[in-house]
């Protein structure tokens, strides 16, 4: 014989609900339980069931759900500034290298979508989210117009990527951070949360 | 002669015309070069083809690497063979190079497209620009030494006298001697302009702000789909060069995303100029 255990009695001091309370106090307090286990992956729902607080927030509310699709949001919006950030403070930097003239190596722009390209609007071929700073010699490897302005020593040493590997490459550090982040906020997202199931 | 033909069929990644010229210069060689080139050609196990510019590399094993040539200049220009085929009536020309005594580029040219695959070749001449069995030896560039250079400062013309008020000259070499500069001029098959030609007699190229004016012995060719260039300066991924075969000493502007030039003068100081005042470069 199976003994029926109530949910109450399992749970008995956890919020739940198909319907959200009418306290905006709740609702705020589960909205940013929400956004802040997304950023955290977990890590504040972990702090705050340590901490035995945990029973204020209502994994099921709307609020709750609102608040993770906004950590989703942030998240990918921090990757893609990181990226433009990283990819700004490249920019003008320069290194030793025989394989250029002068033996200086310098940061280059590579268009994602190639400046050549006359048919897509110059206000995105030329905007800074279609370009990627990279040294000259990584340029040269994914990028095979680059390549062919390379000193034929150097070719012999360097055999160009793959197109694919060269797309992936070039792929503007903004456009990668934000695919990261969603990523990553999505993989939070999908962690398990102690939800209840919904019952009228 | 019957290894390097085995060799040739044997790798069937060779096209048509690359293995027709490939026989024929085999035939204008001497048995111990031929016999090197059959193992250099047996060793290709990747071949890069650039369609567009009609540049053809070849890339061997680096844990097996066949033999070499003993003139192992870093970089040469072996031979220019001239041929013909069928559908086109001009005269055309191909290139090969050496790397470090190694075959390396097959430089076609812009009608490579159209003719990588005719079978019938019809061989005119063979010139060759260097003894490959003469041993040479030759390392990757060294740094730049600094020092010494403030009289060939002062030496400089005018026109780089002006553009140094405004961007920075520095790292200039001094001339080649009048001895090594003739050969350098004469392998180049275009008028150079006639202010980098007295450029080239005062210094060796010197790197002005971001971008490198360069000398006679760093000049090489590049292959786009609009012609072979000699690139005599370079910022950042934007270059300039001067047109094979031109004879009106022209600088065109190239950018390596375009494949054909973006500008073109009259003088290398108003290239230079312009390479300079770009603010998508480096």
């Amino acid at each position: 014989m199976v003994a029926e255990v109530d949910c109450d009695e399992a749970t008995p001091s956890r919020k739940r609900g198909f319907q959200d309370s009418g306290d905006w106090f709740d609702k705020l307090t589960n909205f940013f339980a929400g956004w802040g286990d997304t950023l955290t992956f977990g890590l504040t729902g972990k702090i705050r069931q340590g901490l035995g607080v945990d029973s204020v927030v209502d994994y099921n509310s709307s609020w709750y759900r609102g608040g993770e699709w906004t950590g989703l949001g942030h998240s990918t919006l921090m990757g893609g500034a990181a990226g433009f950030a990283r990819n700004s403070a490249l920019r003008g930097l320069r290194r030793p290298n025989p394989a250029f003239p002068r033996g200086t190596e310098y940061v280059e722009g590579s268009h994602w979508i190639p400046a050549r390209y006359h048919w897509v609007p110059a206000w995105i071929r030329n905007g800074p989210w279609n370009i990627k700073y990279m040294w000259g010699t990584q340029h040269a490897l994914c990028d095979p117009y680059r390549y062919k302005f390379m000193p034929g020593w150097w070719k012999d040493a360097n055999k160009p990527y793959p197109n694919w590997l060269g797309i992936v490459y070039r792929t503007p550090s903004s456009i990668s951070g934000a695919c990261g982040g969603a990523v990553y906020g999505g993989a939070a997202m999908a962690l398990p949360r102690p939800r209840l199931p919904y019952y009228e | 002669m019957w290894s390097l033909f085995q060799a040739l069929w044997r790798r069937s990644r060779f096209a048509p015309l690359e293995r027709a010229l490939l026989q024929a210069l085999q035939a204008h060689l001497s048995e111990e070069p031929r016999a090197i080139l059959a193992r250099q050609i047996e060793a290709v196990h990747y071949i890069y083809r650039d369609k567009e510019g009609g540049e053809v590399n070849l890339y061997t094993s680096k844990k097996k690497p066949p033999p070499r040539f003993p003139n192992q200049r870093l970089e040469a220009l072996w031979c220019t063979i001239y041929y013909r085929v069928p559908s086109e009536t001009d005269l055309l020309k191909a290139r090969l190079y050496l790397v470090r005594g190694k075959l390396f580029t097959l430089a076609f040219g812009r009608t490579y497209r159209k003719i990588a695959s005719q079978n019938e070749v019809h061989i005119e001449r063979i010139v060759f620009h260097i003894d490959v069995m003469q041993p040479v030896a030759e390392s990757p560039p060294l740094p730049v030494r600094e020092e010494g250079e403030a009289h060939l400062l002062a030496c400089l013309p005018s026109w780089c006298t002006e553009l140094g008020h405004r961007w920075a000259i520095e790292q200039v070499l001094p001339p080649l001697s009048p001895e090594e500069r003739q050969p350098r001029l004469q392998a180049i098959e275009a008028a150079l302009p006639k202010d980098y030609l007295d450029l080239v007699e005062v210094c060796e190229g010197f790197r002005i702000a971001d971008a490198v004016v360069w000398g006679l012995s760093d000049i090489r060719e590049v292959y786009l789909p609009s012609g072979a260039y000699y690139l005599i300066a370079e910022r950042g991924g934007g270059y300039l060069g001067v047109l094979d075969g031109q004879q009106d000493g022209r600088v065109y502007y190239l950018h390596h995303e375009h494949l054909e030039p973006l500008a073109q003068f009259a003088t290398f100081a108003e290239a230079l100029e312009y390479l300079l005042s770009r603010p998508d470069l480096p």
